[in-house]
Parts: C-alpha cells; sequence; structure tokens
C-alpha cells in the first residue's frame, strides 16, 4: 500500500509525460471499470494519473463544421443528457443512458467506456472466483481460454462498452495524444479485435476527444439485458439509415472484441433490398461466440429479430 | 503514503490524512464514523453506498477518497437541519417504503439527485433515477410512491 | 367488524426515523474499542481431503492477531436444532463445497486479515465430486458422508389414502418432470456479526439474526459454552427472508477470536461470499404423476422428489420434513405417495428462503395442474375452484383446514383479472393469463416441547409501553404489528409503545420465524401480555381512583370511569403512582401463546400448525416469438392472511413477493459449470430491479382467524410461491408453448418454442 500513488494530473503532456516514466500507472477517469479490477487484483497499478482535473478535457462544444466535440472526460449522464448529442446523435444519446444506473453515469466517462477494458465471464471476478481457472489467457497469462475451450490461442473478451456501437455507426474518431504527437482514429480502427489486445493505442497513448460528423439524421439504438436493469448489454443494435438511401449502418456490439459493422449487409439496406435479406445478410457477416448465457443460435435468433424490427421501423420516420 | 484530504462533508471543512488507494465509503464510515452509507457490494451494483458528490450521486464504493479533494460531500447523514427532516426523508418514512432498511439511506440519496435534476419526474424517471439501488425488500412499488409523494407535496424545499 | 383504533390503520413503521436518517445501526456499522477484523478462509476445491494445515505464516503477517483452525474448537459435529448433525465450524480433514470453511484470521485492518489468509498454507488432495442430486444417488457416485451411502441424508417416504384406488379410478393419469434451480434471497444486508469473549467468559453476538434464541442454544451446543454465559443481541437487520436462522461458522469463530485477541471481532460477509457460503433456495427436481377423473376431481398424487441439499443437511433437514407434504393440502387430494430425498452434493449447503420450498412444489404442481386442465377440456381456475381446499377441510395428512380465504380468492383473481374474457382467447396477439394457488403454515410445531412465543409488556412511569419479544423484525414489520396490537389492547396511542430488537438477556425465549408465525403466535403472546399489563393497571387504577376496575376503562392513555365523561386520571399517572409508592410494583404483564397443535411429521396424520393461510395468484404476459422475452402485463393477487393488522406492512410483503416471485420465475439463477458457481454478484445472478415490477393488484381476503391477534393469520410467504406456477402457465396460454425448467428466460423459451415447432410443424 504505500508504494501506491494517485496523482491529480494538470495537464495532458503532463499525464503523458508520467505515464512515460511510468509504465505501471493508470490513467482514471471515472475509475468504475479500473477500481473494480484493482480490487480483483486484475491490474495492479502502482500509481493512478487522474486525469478529471485536466481543464477542457469534459468539454463538449460544436464544430465550425457542424460536427461536435465531446472531451474524453465528459460523463455518460453528460453525454446522455446534451441537448445537442440527443438532437442530432440520437443513437449516441441513448447508448450513454443506457448504461448501468446513474451513480455510474454520473462518474463513468466516454473515453473510459470507448476504453473500456475487455469482458468475459472468467476475467471479471475476484481471486477466489478464478482459482479455478488458474489458466485464462487474459487474467493470468495463461494458455487456456475457458469460454472457447477448443482455441488454441486468442482471447475471446467482448469489448461492452454500450457507446461503441453507435460511435462507429455515426464514423466518430477519436484524438489520440503521446510524446510523439497527436493522430486521429477512426473508432472503428480503434479496436483489434482480439480480446487481449483490444485497443490500438500506443504505449502511453491518451484518447482526448470524440469527433462526432455532421449530423447523419434518425438512428436507432437497442440493449438487450434480459437478465438484469444494470446489465452490460448480451447483445447492442444501432441502426442508422438516413432517408437518402446511402449511409446506413449496421453495427453490433458488446458480441465480440470489437463492434460488428455488417457492410454487405448495409450495402442492400442502402439499395432498399428487403428487411428479411439485410437482416439475412448481417447474420452472415457477424461472428458470433457461445458465452455462458446465450448460445449462438440463441443470439443469432434475437439479433435477428431485432434488427428486423429496427429495419421496419426505421423506414417511417420514427424517433426513438 | 499519507495524503492529505480537504473536503466539505455535510456542509463541514474537514481534513484528514488519507491512504492513496483508500476509498471514499471506507473513510465515511471509518474515520468520520458516518456510517448512514452503506456498503451492499462493493462493486457498484446495489447504490447502498449512494452519496452526492459535488452534487452528482455516485457510488462511493467505486470512488478513491483523493477525488473528493476540495469537493463537497453529502452522505444521509446531512439531508435534515437542526433535526428536521428533509421533505424526501419525512415523504419516505410516510409512505411504508422502508421495510429492513438497509437500503433506505442509499435509496434517498439517489430520489435526492433525481428531484434535483428533475423536479416532476414520470413514473418511468423515477424507475430509472432509483434503478441503482437494489432493493430486495418492497419490490419497489412503495418507493416510487414516496417519490410521487414528495413531487406531489409541491415544494422540496418546505 | 372494523371498529379498531389502531389494528387494521394504516401506520408507519416505529424504526422510519431512525432509518431514514441513517441512524439506525446494522452489524456492520458497530464499532468498538480495540475491535479487529474478522476473515475466514474458503477451500478453493469442491470436494478434497485436507492432508496439511499450517497457518503459521499467517500469524506473523503485521496488524494480525491471531488465527483459529478447527483445531481451536470443541469437536463438535452439530446439525440444525436436534436435526441430522453433519457438520463441524471449521473443516478438519475434509472439505465439500467451494466456499467451506478451513480457518480464520482476526486483524487490525481488511487488508491484513485477507494477506494473512492468503499465507495460510493448505494442502489438499482433490477428491471426485458430484452436483447432480440423481448423479449423486446413483451406485458409484463420489460419497460425501461416510453414513450416507447414496448421499441421501434424509428420505421420507410418505403414503397417505389409496394411492392404488386413484390410479385404479382414474380416468386421466399425467406423469410430468418438473426443475426449478437454486437462487439466493439477495437480501441487501450481507451476514456478519460482531462478538466479544469477555475476561469472564460471557460471550456476546451482535448480529442480524431472525432467530436469537435458537442462536444462543446453537451457539452454545458448539463451543460447550453454557446457555446463560452466551447473549445474543439482535442488531437491525438488513433483510433475510430466511437465511438468517441458522448457525453461520461466522458467529463460533469470531467468538473464539475474540476469547483469543481479548478484543471484540467482526466479521462481515462481502458480497460475493453470500454466493458461495450463505444459505440460498433449494434446486428441486419433481417427478409428478397425478390421478384425476374426468370431471376434474383430483384423485391422489405421487411424488418422486429430489432436494439438492448440497454438502449438509443443516437447516434442509427440518425444511424437508414441511416441504415434502405441506403442499398437498392447497388442494383437496385424497391420496398421496411421495419419496422425498434429500441429497448430498458438492455444493454450498441452501437454508430457507421465503415460502420454505413452496415456490419449488407450487412451480411443479400448479404446472402440471394446468396441463391437467388442458387434457381433461376444463378450465384451470375452475378446476383449482373445484378442487380448493375449503374452510371445514381435513386435508389427507390430517391437517384441520379452518378459516380459509381460497375459494375467495381464486374467485376474486378470475373476476378481477377479467380471467375468463381472456383466458384461451389471446393467442393471435400473444398474450396469456395464467393462475396458480399455495397454502402456508401458520406457526407449525416441530418439537414436543415449547413451540411458541412468549412476551412480555411493560407500562412505565409516564404511560409508555415497552414490548418485549424474542420474534426478530428484520423488515417485515413484527415492530409495527406488535405495538398496534399493544395499543389497541392497552387504549394508548401507537406512540406511546415502543418494541425493543431481541436481546436474549432481556426478551424472552420465543421461537423465530418458522412458517410466518411471527405476527400470529408472536401476536398472540403480546396481546396476552397487553391484557396482563392492562389488568394489573386497572386494578392498581382502581385501588388509587377508588373505583371498581371493572367500571374503568382506558382511551387515548387516559382512564375513564363508566359514566363520567372526564378521565380521572392518565395511564401514566397511575403507573408512576404504582412504581414509587411503598410496596411499589412494576406493571408488567406476561403473554404466551403455545400453540395446541401436534408435532409435524408428513408420516403421520397430524395437526401441526395453529392455522393455514392461502393464496391465488394470476399473472399476465405477453411473449415474443422471434426472441423469447416475456412480457409482464399485470399481476393479480389475492391473499388469505386473515384479519389485516398493518395493512401497509402487508402490501409491502406482497409487493416484494410478488418481484421476488417474478425473478424466480424469469431472471434469476445461480448458475454452475461443471459444480462452479458462476454468477456470484447481484447482476449476473439476475436479480430484479424497478423496471421488473409490473402493475399489481392486491386484495385481502375477508377472513378472519377467531384463534389469532385479532383475527390475524401470516402473508409473509404467501405470495412468493405462487408467481413463477402462474408465469409458466401464461406463457402457455399466449403460445401454447409449455417450459418445465425455471428460470423462463428468453433462452429456455424460444428453445422450447423451437422444440415444438420441430414436434408440430
Amino acid at each position: 500500500m504505500d508504494k501506491f500513488s494517485f496523482v491529480r494530473v494538470a495537464t495532458v503532456a503532463q499525464a503523458i509525460r508520467l505515464k512515460r516514466d511510468n509504465p505501471q500507472a493508470f490513467f482514471m477517469a471515472g475509475g468504475t471499470d479500473l477500481l473494480i479490477l484493482k480490487r480483483n487484483k486484475l491490474i495492479q497499478p502502482q500509481s493512478i494519473l487522474y486525469l478529471k482535473g485536466i481543464p477542457g478535457l469534459a468539454e463538449i462544444y460544436p464544430e465550425a463544421n457542424g460536427g461536435l466535440r465531446i472531451g474524453a472526460c465528459a460523463t455518460l449522464d453528460t453525454v446522455a443528457s446534451h441537448p445537442l448529442i440527443q438532437q442530432n446523435y440520437p443513437p449516441l444519446a441513448r447508448a450513454a443512458f443506457a448504461v448501468a444506473s446513474p451513480q455510474i453515469r454520473n462518474k463513468a466517462t466516454i473515453g473510459g467506456n470507448i476504453c473500456l477494458n475487455s469482458r468475459c465471464w472468467f476475467f471479471n471476478r475476484s481471486p477466489f472466483w478464478r482459482a479455478e481457472y488458474p489458466e485464462c489467457r487474459k487474467a493470468a497469462g495463461g494458455t487456456k481460454c475457458y469460454i472457447i475451450p477448443q482455441s488454441l490461442k486468442g482471447c475471446f473478451a467482448l469489448q461492452s462498452g454500450d457507446t461503441t456501437g453507435p460511435l462507429v455507426a455515426l464514423e466518430a474518431k477519436v484524438r489520440l495524444v503521446s510524446d510523439q504527437g497527436e493522430r486521429i482514429l477512426g473508432v472503428e480502427d480503434l479496436y483489434l479485435g482480439d480480446g487481449i489486445r483490444y485497443l490500438a493505442l500506443k504505449p502511453g497513448e491518451i484518447l482526448t476527444e470524440v469527433l462526432l460528423p455532421q449530423p447523419k439524421g434518425e438512428g436507432i439504438f437497442r440493449k438487450f439485458r434480459p437478465q438484469n436493469n444494470l446489465d452490460f448489454a448480451a447483445f447492442n443494435l444501432t441502426l442508422l439509415s438516413p432517408k437518402e438511401g446511402t449511409g446506413s449502418k449496421i453495427v453490433v456490439s458488446s458480441v465480440a472484441s470489437k463492434p460488428l459493422r455488417a457492410r454487405k449487409a448495409e450495402a442492400l439496406l442502402n439499395q432498399g433490398a428487403p428487411g428479411k435479406e439485410v437482416v439475412g445478410q448481417a447474420m452472415k457477416e457477424i461472428p458470433l461466440v457461445s458465452f455462458v448465457r446465450g448460445d449462438v443460435e440463441f443470439k443469432k435468433q434475437v439479433i435477428a429479430a431485432y434488427m428486423t424490427g429496427a429495419i421496419a421501423g426505421s423506414k417511417t420516420p420514427l424517433r426513438e | 503514503m499519507l495524503k492529505p484530504l480537504n473536503m466539505r462533508v455535510n456542509g463541514e471543512s474537514t481534513q484528514l490524512l488519507v491512504g492513496e488507494e483508500e476509498i471514499l465509503l471506507e473513510v465515511l464510515r471509518n474515520r468520520l464514523m458516518l456510517t448512514g452509507t452503506k456498503q451492499g457490494c462493493g462493486e457498484g451494483q446495489c447504490g447502498h453506498c449512494t452519496i452526492i458528490l459535488n452534487g452528482k450521486a455516485v457510488n462511493s464504493c467505486l470512488t478513491l477518497a483523493l477525488e473528493a479533494e476540495g469537493g463537497e460531500v453529502l452522505t444521509i447523514e446531512g439531508l435534515a437541519e437542526e433535526g428536521r427532516l428533509h421533505p424526501i426523508q419525512k415523504a419516505y418514512a410516510e409512505s411504508g417504503a422502508i421495510q429492513c432498511g438497509y437500503c433506505t439511506p442509499g435509496m434517498i440519496m439517489a430520489i435526492y439527485s433525481l428531484l434535483r435534476e428533475n423536479p416532476r419526474p414520470s413514473e418511468d424517471q423515477i424507475r430509472e433515477g432509483i434503478k441503482g439501488v437494489m432493493c430486495r425488500c418492497t419490490g419497489y412499488y412503495k418507493v416510487v410512491e414516496a417519490v410521487t409523494r414528495v413531487t406531489a407535496g409541491g415544494s422540496l424545499h418546505g | 367488524m372494523d371498529s379498531y383504533r389502531i389494528i387494521t390503520k394504516r401506520v408507519n413503521r416505529p424504526d422510519a426515523l431512525a432509518k431514514v436518517t441513517g441512524q439506525a445501526k446494522f452489524t456492520a456499522d458497530l464499532k468498538f474499542p480495540g475491535m479487529l477484523i474478522g476473515k475466514v478462509l474458503r477451500s478453493p476445491h469442491h470436494h478434497a481431503r485436507i492432508l496439511h494445515l499450517d497457518p503459521a505464516a499467517a500469524s506473523r503477517v503485521p496488524g494480525v492477531k491471531a488465527v483459529i483452525t478447527a483445531r481451536d474448537l470443541p469437536p463438535v459435529v452439530y446439525g440444525f436444532g436436534d436435526r441430522r448433525a453433519d457438520m463441524t465450524v471449521f473443516a478438519a480433514d475434509r472439505v465439500r463445497f467451494k466456499g467451506d470453511e478451513i480457518a480464520a484470521v482476526a486483524a487490525v485492518d481488511e487488508d491484513a486479515a485477507q494477506e494473512a489468509l492468503d499465507r495460510i498454507v493448505v494442502e489438499y488432495q482433490d477428491l471426485p465430486a458430484v452436483f447432480d442430486p440423481e448423479e449423486a444417488v446413483k451406485e458409484g457416485a463420489p460419497r460425501l458422508h461416510d453414513d450416507s451411502p447414496n448421499n441421501i441424508g434424509v428420505r421420507i417416504r410418505i403414503d397417505k389414502g389409496d394411492m392404488d384406488r386413484a390410479w385404479a379410478e382414474a380416468d386421466l393419469v399425467r406423469e410430468d418432470r418438473f426443475d426449478t434451480q437454486r437462487v439466493h434471497q439477495s437480501y441487501a444486508e450481507p451476514y456478519g456479526c460482531l462478538a466479544e469473549w469477555d475476561a469472564d467468559g460471557r460471550i456476546t453476538v451482535y448480529t442480524g439474526t431472525m432467530n436469537a434464541s435458537g442462536l444462543q442454544i446453537m451457539l452454545s451446543r458448539v463451543l460447550k459454552v453454557p446457555v446463560g454465559r452466551i447473549r445474543i443481541i439482535q442488531t437491525h437487520t438488513g433483510g433475510s427472508f430466511g437465511s438468517k436462522v441458522v448457525l453461520n461458522s461466522i458467529y463460533p469463530a469470531s467468538a473464539v477470536l475474540s476469547r483469543k485477541t481479548g478484543r471484540p471481532v467482526k466479521m462481515i460477509y462481502s458480497r460475493e461470499e453470500e454466493y458461495f457460503a450463505s444459505r440460498p433456495r433449494f434446486a428441486g427436481r419433481y417427478y409428478v404423476k397425478t390421478a384425476v377423473k374426468k370431471d376434474g376431481t383430483i384423485l391422489g398424487r405421487e411424488l418422486n422428489f429430489f432436494y439438492d441439499a448440497g454438502a449438509y443437511c443443516d437447516m434442509a433437514a427440518a425444511m424437508i420434513i414441511v416441504c415434502s407434504h405441506r403442499n398437498d393440502s392447497v388442494y383437496r387430494i385424497p391420496a398421496v405417495r411421495t419419496d422425498a430425498k434429500l441429497v448430498y452434493t458438492n455444493k454450498s449447503p441452501v437454508g430457507a428462503y421465503r415460502g420454505y420450498g413452496s415456490p419449488q412444489n407450487t412451480f411443479a404442481f400448479d404446472s402440471q395442474l394446468d396441463m391437467i386442465a388442458e387434457d381433461l377440456g376444463m378450465d384451470p381456475a375452475e378446476l383449482r375452484l373445484k378442487n380448493a381446499t375449503r374452510p371445514g377441510d381435513v386435508t389427507v395428512h390430517g391437517w384441520k383446514i379452518t378459516s380459509c380465504g381460497l375459494p375467495e380468492a381464486i374467485e376474486h383473481v378470475a373476476a378481477a383479472s377479467g380471467w375468463k374474457e381472456k383466458r384461451g382467447r389471446r393467442r393471435r396477439l400473444k398474450q396469456g393469463i395464467g393462475m396458480a394457488c399455495t397454502i402456508h403454515e401458520v406457526d407449525d410445531r416441530h418439537s414436543d416441547g415449547f413451540a411458541g412465543s412468549n412476551a412480555q409488556v411493560e407500562i412505565l412511569q409516564d404511560g409508555q409501553a415497552v414490548i418485549y419479544s424474542g420474534e426478530g423484525e428484520y423488515g417485515q414489520g413484527r415492530d409495527t404489528t406488535f405495538c398496534q396490537i399493544a395499543a389497541e389492547v392497552l387504549g394508548i396511542p401507537l406512540e406511546s409503545v415502543r418494541i425493543i430488537l431481541p436481546d436474549t438477556d432481556i426478551t424472552p425465549y420465543s421461537l423465530g420465524p418458522w412458517g410466518s408465525r411471527v405476527t400470529y403466535s408472536g401476536g398472540i403472546a403480546v396481546l396476552r401480555a397487553a391484557e396482563e399489563a392492562k389488568r394489573i393497571l386497572l386494578q392498581e387504577a382502581g385501588d388509587m381512583l377508588e373505583a371498581n376496575p371493572a367500571d374503568l376503562s382506558i382511551q387515548e392513555g387516559k382512564i375513564f370511569i363508566k359514566g363520567l365523561s372526564q378521565p380521572k386520571a392518565t395511564v401514566g399517572e397511575v403507573a408512576h403512582f404504582v412504581l414509587f409508592r411503598k410496596e411499589g410494583r412494576r406493571i408488567r404483564g406476561s403473554g404466551q401463546d403455545e400453540p395446541a397443535t401436534t408435532k409435524m411429521d408428513p408420516t403421520k396424520q397430524t395437526s401441526p400448525c395453529s392455522t393455514y393461510s392461502f393464496a391465488c395468484q394470476a399473472v399476465e404476459v405477453e411473449v415474443n416469438e422471434q426472441t423469447g422475452e416475456v412480457k409482464v402485463l399485470k399481476v393479480w393477487t389475492a391473499n388469505d392472511g386473515g384479519n389485516i393488522i398493518n395493512p401497509i406492512g402487508a402490501e409491502g410483503q406482497i409487493e416484494g413477493q410478488v418481484l421476488q416471485g417474478l425473478g424466480f420465475a424469469k431472471t434469476e439463477e445461480m448458475v454452475f459449470r461443471d459444480g462452479h458457481l458462476l454468477t456470484a454478484d447481484f447482476m449476473t445472478v439476475g436479480t430484479p430491479g424497478p423496471f421488473d415490477a409490473p402493475p399489481l393488484h392486491i386484495y385481502f381476503t375477508k377472513t378472519y382467524d377467531p384463534t389469532g391477534p385479532f383475527g390475524a393469520k401470516g402473508v409473509a410467504e404467501v405470495a412468493a410461491p405462487p408467481t413463477a406456477a402462474a408465469l409458466a402457465n401464461a406463457v402457455y396460454d399466449a403460445i401454447g408453448v409449455r417450459v418445465k425448467r425455471l428460470p423462463l428466460t428468453p433462452e429456455k423459451v424460444l428453445a422450447a418454442i423451437q422444440d415444438q415447432r420441430k414436434r408440430d410443424p
């Protein structure tokens, strides 16, 4: 306990520098996931670099080109209730609103939700629970996977931040800052599709902003979590279908190590193909994994049903 | 290492030395002896540890004490003024919304936060506002009634 | 009937202010000087021999003040009460479930305690484990207890009436299997205790228990300390629903740690420990075979029942006595043949959870009853009404039914829900309605000795009254109800009455929360105690006022003489006078309820309960056949609790029960994979939230039980049992698909739909 330090960082540059000098340091904004991971000894930070004091990192302001900038430290509550986001990017507002509880949303940030550590039944548990599963690749650097036992390598932990689906659908970008400078990356490119190396962040890189392009029009967001009002999603579905007949987006998230876009299905939707055809194509494109609750067949069926309903609903000008 | 923590708790200036990984819930309960705020799960699922930090309801079990530096903390003990119950406490006590009472402080703080942001919530908005607090005794029915009783009463400051 | 001042009125809880201000102290809130924190070391293995256990390194951790193992306690093997003894406080040579207690430490803080646990060296030899009860009883299965060859801890065989004749006369015989899952009470406050073993050998344990008197005795037995040296003080208790009646290992562990350190020791469960090592609801497997006539008369029922008890019997040995036969008395069933097996498996032991087996039983029996109704072409509500137990019945087990609101409950639910218009008519909309009924024991007797309640009521020198009862308050409303009873009897304002939480040094011996008996039996004792206090008071008032006590009455705390409109004195003035005069005395009345019942024995004809409560429930659903989602549109309940003393409390009890019932029906499950518990938190275990609470209709039947306090019975456990069956029956009504395993998750419903389509394309 003596070695641990909590540092209230003043600037992004200071945060980067401290992280470079202390590789065992963790960035923290809301901490609603990090503190649980720490409690469960899944991460062992030597210090916490607390970002919420950095001026400007939580601001939301429109851009000249009609887009919107959201500071990474904006809380999910702010994102959910911001008039511009509710009005212009409703799936994102809904997704932020769908996270957990007001108490979590008041603290958790959009940056944290985007960078959320990937989740698995066999990872997010206490040491006592995990003693039964000592060879987990993600939790223990071991050689097994207890979700897909037949796999020889890889990790299937899920990218479960609710905002990721809408952000991918909206073609949002993120600003990443490191001591080598800044870069802009599409949110979709941020996810590597692996449960262990799940983010394309360079060492010491901080996500500082989310950049939304011009509003794309109507959109639908659905979160399926039948077990419990607060839980992570069994799946999320984001559907954008701008009226002009192009730019459809179909994103299924929280079912894989990255959000999944059904690109061929999107093309069909753009062409005005019947919903059944679009959904059939989408379900072919989306690789699903059987988890403890919800084997592949079940998930396929339910996602398809939700997608069918969403597409039908989107044909009439329908606000969520 | 111990670090100084300056904050206002229930309107009072407080200075403590805290461990850098100490959790705010523990500081409130064990150092400041404010045991009204409870621990039900320690992982942000039950909301029995709900307090108001800088105007927002949060799970104090998922808050490092040092996060409250320079901030304002309101716990259940800070609601009544000189023995006079806050209208939420009064309505709650009169609505049958209490059975075992363990979630009551967290629930009242969640309701406090809800009504600050939305003084006239719909029933669904009430449910959303309280869903972060796990109640096993009441089925939430009389909790929702309690909130309706407060809002029907007109003023939160009566 | 309703000329009451306080009984049947809507009043607030006496502890409301303490609870809304955060002042009410639960066990974890207590802090004593020098207090240490204790933690338990638990087995990570399902079944293993302990080859080597060395706590030495743990003792050397800075801040650790004591480490104890089985060696530090007397080698007592105990059970629950006088039931089958098969457990020890700490495992000495064998662990039988993941979570089994092996050792405990006391340290200055939780971190040091955890580090100490991590340093205890244990060497195990893994043993084969078994997790399914039907596997466990097979030849060659791993044996958990040497004296239970087929892992059957308790077996109850019942044969009543003429079952062979029932088969012979049957027009229809249905045979079905039903499975219910393990769920947890998920109460808000984790198990905890604070123990002090002081220098003169007195042990005081502060804890949130439902059963202070019983705990005192069990602790005495396990520590081999005289009962009189043990004091159990109940703190405010954050829910229990049946769980917190057992001797949890943390009670003796914290006591022994306190003796070793000379300091108070507090031990509080983590939420995860709750799921691994408290006392959840047993999973039941039911093979039910029922014979009926074509007019719907039930002729008999045969049951092959597996009660998955986990690794030790504990409370289960008492529970199976009740739940192996209680639900045979909901409907008129002239013959029953039951083989009930309490089976050991390598999981944590189970315990009581609201209904005491009734939710599981009702799911099986009332699901099948609907299937029978369909086979016969009968309406399920009519079938139930036809067979419903009625006042005056003597059931197949000899139970004498006196007050019974079941027919009224069924009729009310059918009328209020629009049953006739809805049932079988809205399949097009995928909407359906289903029904189920239940019975619950009030005040069941399990011994030939004392099986009742004791209470005292004292009138203090200022006219306030205090109630002393050993029955507990854990949210269910005992405090309110008892204060109402005392205030009603004494004629004083409700605000003038208070009640203390059980403290075995102060409150009299009482039996605890078995079979919803607290309002009934505890209430009778309080009523009699209040009556005696009143008699003494009026006697003394008569002396003081020079009047005939028979001419005196008490209203609003004032004493009136017949014929005079102005009060002559206040209750306080009399009490003050009596206390401080020469040879003064306290005004204290004692009351007792000793039920005129016979000991419960499923194999005999008995009269084990003072009376019985009943309920009927209907659930209306809408099913999404593409996703398996079941939306609950509304629930109607009709509950026979006799005369309802505390309507706000009773409503609250029904409301809480229905949501727990829906959780059991739809979302909750302790999920095991290869015996390992995967769901160990509120979320993954599927705990319902405010959005799961549907519109709810609550009705209390107009029953009055003349033997109960002011006609009351119990309602705490009648509204949780029927929900799952009613929901499953409603799903069948909506989409013609029968699910016989709980919970009805979207996955299960969808799989059932798909199976059905394969069978009837």
